[in-house]
């Protein structure tokens, strides 16, 4: 047991001797092996990232397109529908009005019913109006949200490309002045830190934006409810005067 | 007499394999010992056959058990103590697989005196070298797994665009009655119908940020263990 104690622990000494010796040189070469693996390689590891940044601003840009003709196609849409929507309403009530005129006998009921047909008319008219200029309000706000925040990500996305340029340059030059290689790294990847949390940072703000679209959205959404609601009491009364014409 | 005979053949056959190192043919030999022809001959014979057949001769194995009894266990006069063990397992059947074992054993430990050291120097640099490799590859993986991540993040990029809305009501040509409360409440539903069409223009807002994801993963495009 002794012996086996002895050589036990005689060969751990004389293994960490053998260590003693052999971790600078080893320490050294992988120092001196990484410097020139990594600056010889530079353009071949930076070469994801910027491959990386083009495809995404490229997709970036197709999803800019895609709303655009999203909004475009939605739009249009709404608008030739609304179009035949009231098209038909207005046949509609053109038949509603030659009933009510076949049922009108006297001249104050005659009368009652053409009254009746201009306020409608007029109820509809004001009604329409107020949802057009509520839903073109939204439209122009949507549209300005749309644009300023894509200026903004536009400043935010070149702002990082010009940083991660810069970081690579910096890191380019020190390989040529012989900076280790550690220390290049490190720098890189703290200049691009920064630039990523600046972008971060940017992004949070132009989340923001859409504010001014909530603000006018909300403002046009009471506007039309109000027309709704003044319509409705337009027409409430339109029909109980009417109703009150046709009974006599 | 037989003793003086025995004597005479071993100093004959000493001098015959003398002369035949020295290189003298068989029939010289036979020449320089006329009387001993007979015996010769049987030396000769038996030189021969060692020579051709040496590597095929095997001793009976009972002859060579008794041979290797008679030998001392050790070149010294006192057998190893270590050992002696044996003697008390010899005979004993279940033992002798044992002993082979302890033998393979010490035979390792013998070698493992010179192995060791150049293992463990071995085993050393193999550390070193792994570990400066996974610490690369593992880095790698890193990448790869955030790389990976990251472009299941693209992946998910393609957020749905908002559909064209179906639910957007379309008119009907209701029956003209000539009753004024089916005619109001006919044009009052109107105004709640048109009222849909101000609300599919507020849903356009969410187009807004359907962008969001593309601008996040852009800021992504840099992963921060890449480098």
């Amino acid at each position: 047991m002794k012996t086996n104690f002895k050589r036990v622990f005689t060969g751990l000494v004389g293994l960490a001797f053998v260590l003693s010796l052999i971790s600078p040189v080893v320490s050294f070469a992988q120092t001196n092996r990484l410097n020139t693996a990594f600056c010889s390689r530079i353009d071949q590891i930076i070469a994801p990232i910027e491959q990386r940044m083009t495809d995404r601003e490229a997709k970036l840009e197709a999803k800019r397109q895609e709303i655009n003709a999203n909004l475009d196609k939605r739009r249009a849409d709404r608008i030739g529908r609304l179009s035949d929507y009231r098209n038909t309403r207005d046949d509609n009530r053109e038949a509603q009005y030659i009933k009510l005129e076949a049922k009108a006998t006297t001249d104050a009921q005659k009368q009652a019913v053409a009254s009746f047909k201009t306020t409608v008319e007029t109820a509809v008219a004001t009604r329409r109006t107020a949802l057009d200029s509520a839903i073109s309000a939204v439209k122009q706000s949507v549209n300005q949200s749309i644009e300023t925040r894509r200026t903004a990500v536009t400043t935010a996305t070149s702002e990082f490309k010009n940083a991660k340029s810069t970081a690579i340059a910096k890191a380019k030059a020190d390989c040529s002045a012989g900076v280790d290689a550690k220390t290049i790294r490190e720098t890189f990847r703290a200049s691009m830190k920064a630039a990523q949390d600046k972008f971060k940072s940017d992004y949070q703000a132009i989340e923001k934006l859409r504010g001014s679209f909530e603000s006018v959205r909300d403002t046009r959404k009471q506007a039309v409810e109000k027309a709704l609601a003044d319509f409705k009491t337009t027409m409430e009364k339109a029909g109980s005067d009417l109703k009150a014409a046709l009974q006599q | 007499m037989n003793d003086h005979n025995d004597k005479k053949i071993d100093e004959i056959v000493e001098r015959v394999l003398q002369y035949t190192d020295d290189g003298k043919s068989s029939a010289e030999i036979f020449a320089l010992f006329p009387d001993y022809r007979e015996e010769l001959r049987e030396i000769f014979f038996a030189v021969e056959f060692v020579k051709k057949e040496g590597g095929k001769i095997y001793p009976d194995k009972e002859i060579f058990r008794q041979v290797m009894s008679k030998i001392p266990t050790s070149v010294t006069n006192q057998s190893n103590p270590r050992y002696s063990f044996m003697k008390e397992a010899q005979g004993r059947s279940s033992w002798s697989k044992i002993n082979n074992l302890t033998k393979t054993l010490n035979s390792m430990t013998i070698n493992w005196k010179i192995i060791a050291p150049f293992g463990a120097v071995a085993v050393v640099a193999l550390v070193l070298v792994g570990v400066s490799q996974f610490g690369t590859n593992s880095q790698q993986a890193k990448i790869a797994e955030n790389g990976q991540v990251q472009e299941q993040s693209t992946a998910g990029d393609n957020q749905a665009p908002i559909a064209v809305s179906q639910d957007l009501p379309v008119a009907k040509q209701e029956p003209a009655t000539g009753d004024v409360n089916e005619t109001v409440n006919a044009i009052l539903a109107d105004a709640s119908a048109e009222g849909t069409y101000f609300a599919d223009a507020i849903k356009d807002g969410e187009l807004i940020t359907a962008d969001s994801q593309s601008i996040n993963n852009f800021g992504q495009s840099y992963y921060e263990n890449e480098f």
